[in-house]
């Protein structure tokens, strides 16, 4: 043939043609071989070992195996290899060659040709795996039974494992009969109720099977087969639809294994479904089947109304879409413990969306049914609607935190007053623990003189009313007393009938001890303002009285002939002028004591200012025989104005030797006692006391005098009542006529 | 115009009292003119003339502030007597207070026909020891 033929023939069959010079490595390519290797035909440096690059490397150990033998003698190559591209694309080449030698019989050149097969080699592959593995699978002498069938239920495949557990032989049945010549007629018309219920539609046989594998339903159940002897026996099938390349359905295949072992379990099952399918259907309460995966298979109608949805509807749902998000973790935390073997059954609260988009709460009940083999078959779920309840729960949930955390104690007894409940706050304010006051009668709360007046004012309000509102004293557990303001109502029970009470208690000490503080300041500030308007009034009457005297004087004055007459003038002028600066010098007294109210305070001791003020008017005490008796504790300090304590001694002391009576000698007592924390200081003469009917309102004024007592100047109580008032007591008198006189000086 | 007979002071104040006695003797106010240091040195003088109605003063300057009793308590003390009176006394009170309330306390007593602050001048005094009935 001519040798341009043969190269065109070459280059279009794509066969690469090759040259190799054994001694001197030197490789010769036609262009097609780089095609071959997916290569450029550029620098490509030829030689055995860069060649061998190209190889995969499971091949490259065979290549040089050929090699020796080519060297050993072997003349003809015919061999198939793979070559990775620079693509990573792996190519399977057919290489054929032969060996040229010298005169010694050394190899010296090889010249080969090679092809790409690779098409050809992975459809080898691919059918060889396929038909080994379905091979083996189909015809091993195994237990496990499969059978095929077209779409109209006829048998296309009967493997051994059929033919030994049905008796039956392959060439019996295939083309010839359907399953049914092996299944027990009444399940199978069970079952296919149960999938035209299911699935809603009228129709049997293949055709309905078909409907319900489209679903992508891969079923396992247990059957009951007779085999051709008569016998029967329990199996497990599973079925899977055979679809073909467009993905439509072609056939059915059945996988089938002996479930004798599990007879029992079998028979019990039947039995148990009939009983259980008439006790789920008309079950009160939701009931559901619900695959491993979640699935619902099979529900009632009673879950139908919780969830809203139709049985179609729901039957396409699996547990997980319906479930609320924040619940779904710790339900399929539960069913993966299941599927675990570590728990058979749980519980729990979770909440499902209804189809119209609320929230509802179930209480869920799961068991997981499983066959001998502990491999799980589905779910049973009880599903119960507690919506109400959850509310009713949340709310009480919500009141109660409510009542705990409120600011006012907050406690409740029964109908005997013993303590049912009790708050954070009551904890705090009575300090009584919750578990020390419960069980208490609540009494214990009250203080014990507020008895018997408060308690029927109290009784009557909640006879009446049904409650009381007002104000009470408490006892907190270490015995100090508070001012709660309290609202008490009586509870009642569903019956609508009393069960107790319940306080609502708010401490007021505070704001008590503020209108005491204001009351006081209110008392301090009304007293200061009577006492400057007292003093104005002084002080324009005085003033005025005087400056009224020294115009009248001196205008008779200017009219007055008389020299006698004048002279008498000049003296009541001058008496006039006296009388002013008295005056002056008295309101300064009184102002002083008025501005200098913050005065220095100094610790004094009482009895012995008492004595010195005895001593002072020891001359005057001596001419008029006074008894005066100190009865005051030695040791006795005050902290007071040391002049102001001087003036009021000296003013009581004194007043008490001017009014003596004369009748009797004069005894005057000092004594000192407590009254409510405050220090008094009493004086009691047996003088001749005053008509406090007639002068209460004046003792304690300026310029009132109302003895005959010449030396009297209606000062000298005025200021001691002011310098008593500066220093925060306050001074009382006690008098009856003829009898004696007594004050008290409270000293704080 | 007729002129007083007779006229009580009712003043502690000696040198306004002193005063009051130049003014109405230079003026020749009234023929006869009383003073009494306090309320109750008044009253007890009252008492046994009530029915003298020649002995009775036709106007009384009553001050307010003063010893033992003061001008109220001789106010109070007045009203129980004064249905036996036998002849219609005439009160001014006199007193350097210009408290309000003592005003308004004034203006309670029927008894009292004016309330004048001291000093007086002496049209008010004329005014007060002229009998306008």
């Amino acid at each position: 043939m001519d040798k341009g033929i043969l190269e065109i023939a070459i280059k279009a069959a794509n066969i690469g043609v090759w040259d190799y010079n054994i001694s001197t490595n030197a490789l010769d390519w036609n262009d097609t071989i780089y095609k071959l290797y997916g290569i450029e035909n550029t620098n490509f440096y030829k030689t055995y070992e860069t060649w061998k690059a190209l190889l995969h490397p499971g091949d490259a150990f065979s290549i040089d195996e050929i090699m020796q033998q080519v060297i050993a003698g072997k003349n003809e190559i015919d061999t198939e290899f793979r070559v990775i591209w620079p693509d990573k694309s792996i190519h399977y080449l057919k290489a054929r060659a032969v060996v040229e030698r010298d005169t010694a019989g050394n190899a010296i050149r090889l010249i080969g040709t090679n092809w790409d097969i690779t098409d050809k080699k992975q459809a080898e592959l691919a059918s060889d795996k396929a038909s080994n593995e379905l091979r083996s699978l189909f015809n091993s002498n195994t237990h496990v039974c499969i059978i095929g069938t077209d779409l109209t239920g006829i048998i296309t495949h009967f493997n051994k494992g059929a033919e030994q557990l049905l008796g039956y032989t392959a060439t019996e049945v295939i083309g010839k009969e359907t399953p049914s010549l092996f299944h027990v007629e009444e399940e199978v018309t069970r079952r296919i109720e149960e999938l035209k219920v299911l699935h809603g539609v009228d129709i049997t046989g293949f055709e309905l099977y078909e409907k319900h594998l489209q679903y992508g339903k891969y079923e396992d159940l247990y059957w009951t087969y007779r085999r051709k002897d008569g016998t029967t026996l329990p199996v497990q099938l599973a079925v899977s639809p055979i679809k073909n390349d467009a993905n439509e359905i072609i056939g059915m295949l059945g996988i089938t294994t002996d479930a004798s072992e599990n007879k029992r379990f079998e028979y019990s099952l039947k039995e148990s479904e009939q009983r259980w399918h008439l006790a789920f259907e008309h079950a009160a309460i939701g009931m559901a089947i619900v695959s491993p995966l979640g699935k619902f298979d099979k529900v009632n109608k009673s879950l139908l109304k919780i969830v809203g949805y139709s049985e179609t509807e729901l039957l396409s749902k699996t547990f997980q879409d319906i479930t609320h998000p924040d619940d779904l973790n710790a339900d399929l935390a539960f069913v993966n413990k299941m599927l675990a073997n570590e728990i058979e059954t749980y519980q729990m609260e979770k909440r499902y969306f209804h189809k119209n988009g609320n929230t509802i709460w179930i209480s869920l009940s799961v068991s997981l049914v499983k066959d001998e083999k502990n491999k799980p078959i589905y779910f049973i779920a009880q599903i119960e609607d507690i919506t109400k309840r959850k509310k009713d729960e949340e709310e009480i949930t919500y009141l109660g935190r409510l009542i705990k955390d409120v600011n006012d104690a907050v406690f409740s007894t029964d109908n005997q007053f013993v303590i049912r409940s009790w708050n954070t706050a009551a904890e705090t304010l009575f300090g009584y623990s919750a578990s020390e006051a419960i069980g208490q009668p609540s009494q214990l709360l009250i203080r014990q003189n507020e008895s018997t007046e408060w308690r029927n004012k109290v009784f009557e309000s909640i006879t009446s009313t049904g409650a009381w509102k007002g104000e009470a004293t408490y006892l907190r557990k270490d015995n100090s007393l508070f001012t709660g303001l309290v609202t008490l109502s009586t509870t009642k029970n569903l019956e609508n009938k009393q069960d107790g009470y319940v306080s609502f208690v708010r401490d007021i000490s505070e704001i008590k001890k503020l209108e005491t503080q204001q009351h006081e300041t209110i008392d301090i500030i009304s007293e200061q303002n009577k006492r400057l308007i007292n003093f104005a009034h002084i002080v324009s009457h005085n003033l005025r009285s005087h400056a009224g005297n020294f115009s009248i004087l001196l205008d008779l004055y200017s009219s007055e002939t008389s020299e006698t007459e004048k002279q008498e003038l000049i003296r009541l002028l001058n008496t006039a002028s006296e009388k002013l600066s008295e005056a002056i010098s008295h309101l300064n007294e009184v102002l002083t004591i008025q501005v200098n109210i913050n005065q220095e305070r100094k610790s004094i001791a009482l009895k012995l200012a008492i004595e010195d003020t005895i001593q002072s008017l020891h001359a005057q005490i001596q001419k008029q025989g006074v008894d005066i008796i100190v009865d005051v504790p030695e040791n006795l300090t005050i902290n007071y104005v040391t002049s102001y304590l001087d003036s009021i001694l000296l003013n009581c002391l004194t007043n008490s030797i001017r009014y003596r009576h004369p009748k009797r000698l004069a005894v005057i007592t000092f004594k000192t006692y407590y009254e409510q924390n405050s220090l008094v200081l009493e004086i009691t003469d047996n003088g001749i006391g005053i008509d406090l009917e007639k002068n209460r309102e004046k003792i304690f004024g300026m310029y009132k005098v109302f003895h005959t007592n010449k030396d009297a100047r209606g000062i000298g109580l005025f200021i001691t009542k002011n310098q008593v008032e500066a220093m925060g007591g306050k001074i009382e008198v006690q008098s009856t006529l003829d009898i004696g006189t007594t004050f008290r000086i409270y000293l704080s | 115009m007729k002129k007083i007979d007779l006229a009580f002071i009712v003043d502690d104040d000696e040198i306004y009292v002193y005063g009051l006695k130049r003014l109405v003797a230079i003026h020749d106010l009234c023929k006869n003119l009383l003073v009494f240091n306090n309320g109750e040195e008044a009253i007890k003088y009252l008492k046994p003339i009530m029915a003298n109605a020649d002995q009775l003063p036709d106007i009384i300057l009553l001050d307010i502030n003063m010893p033992i009793m003061d001008g109220w308590d001789f106010l109070n003390e007045f009203i129980k007597i004064e249905a036996n009176l036998s002849k219609k006394i005439t009160i001014y009170m006199i007193t350097s207070s210009i408290n309000n309330e003592d005003i308004e306390k004034a203006k309670t007593y029927s008894e009292v026909s004016n309330y004048f602050v001291k000093p007086v001048t002496l049209d008010t005094l004329k005014q007060m020891f002229t009998i306008t009935t």
